[in-house]
């Protein structure tokens, strides 16, 4: 498959890595490094997309591997406050900007790893698929989730 | 709010949308912010080194002194910038494996033997360094002083670097386990 191709691929698709950029880092500087470093990333492993699985599952493997691989830069931690600031200027309904704004505050508390699995869970995928993504057994997503699922929902009923 | 809701949420997001064009200036090295990091410090560096290299002969009296200082020195610019070479090729290939978990083990392995020669060869570049400055220097006092300051900065060169790899190679060593 040439550029062309890929391009089209990505600009469809590329939904997945904004979400990706958005929970893995705070600062829109950052966000759009790492959006160009998954880009970068994905274009250097194209070659080795045979289409045996579905390309967002690709996508997703290689987003989530550079986002927890890149080295971050030495920055001081400071407190994040959830807002939305580069969401396009459209107006969203109320009640469902409040819920993605709780969902981000409670996934940012999650640590890198659990972040990958919890991605993975909310775009539908089954434990199976999360599995073979990730490289660990259904038994150990089944754990990861239920433990993640009660962080998450004692976080958001605070 | 449920879980239900939480997916909900989630499949509702609106993300940027970025052009076609944008995103193919994204597949060029010459535009990616590490790459382009690291390719800057190596020109500086390639430059200042050879223009330390094709003066210092005459300039430090390095025709003055033993062939095997001259090649040492030599020897210990050298090695840095090869590995720093090494690592603008490192830099671009983060995926390494079939699955999250196999790419991050493998990278893990390629970023601790990739430290560990950064730092063997930032203390080879000091030794050359050092050797060839002091060699059949007569010390008094003050070049004892001023010796003992330089090897406490190289010495403090030398921990922050070991640090810097040392959290990279932790945050990396907790990624990997975390999925055990």
């Amino acid at each position: 498959m040439d550029e062309a191709q890929f391009l089209a691929l990505i600009k469809e698709h590329q939904g997945i890595i904004h979400k990706i950029c958005r929970l893995y880092r705070e600062s829109k500087e950052d966000r759009e490094d790492l959006f160009q470093e998954i880009i970068f990333q994905l274009w250097k492993a194209w070659p080795t997309f045979k289409g045996d699985a579905k390309i967002s599952t690709w996508i997703y493997r290689i987003a989530l591997n550079t986002a927890i691989a890149v080295f971050r830069k030495n920055k001081p931690n400071i407190q994040y406050t959830p807002v939305l600031p580069e969401m396009p200027e459209q107006e969203q309904n109320e009640e469902l900007a409040l819920r993605q704004e709780q969902l981000f505050a409670a996934l940012k508390l999650l640590d890198d790893n659990e972040k990958a699995i919890i991605t993975l869970y909310l775009e539908d995928m089954n434990y199976q698929q999360i599995a073979e993504i990730i490289g660990i057994n259904e038994n150990y997503v089944g754990v990861k989730l239920n433990r993640m699922k009660n962080k998450i929902q004692k976080l958001l009923t605070k | 709010m449920e879980l239900d809701e939480l997916k909900h949420a989630w499949g509702k997001i609106e993300t940027p949308i970025k052009s076609t064009d944008d995103i193919k200036l994204m597949l060029s090295e010459n535009r990616h912010p590490v790459l382009k990091k690291i390719r800057m410090q190596l020109t500086i560096e390639i430059i200042g080194w050879s223009v330390f290299l094709i003066c210092y002969y005459t300039m430090f009296d390095g025709n003055h002194k033993p062939i095997w200082i001259n090649i040492t020195l030599i020897v210990s610019l050298l090695l840095p910038l090869i590995h720093n070479l090494m690592g603008y090729r490192f830099a671009k290939y983060l995926v390494n494996g079939a699955t999250i978990k196999e790419s991050l083990k493998n990278y893990l392995s390629k970023v601790k033997i990739y430290a560990t020669v950064s730092i063997i060869c930032r203390l080879f570049f000091m030794i050359g360094l050092l050797l060839f400055f002091t060699y059949e220097l007569s010390f008094n006092t003050k070049k004892y002083i001023s010796f003992a300051i330089i090897i406490l900065i190289f010495l403090i060169q030398l921990f922050i670097l070991y640090r810097l790899w040392a959290k990279r190679l932790n945050n990396l060593k907790d990624a990997v386990t975390a999925f055990d």
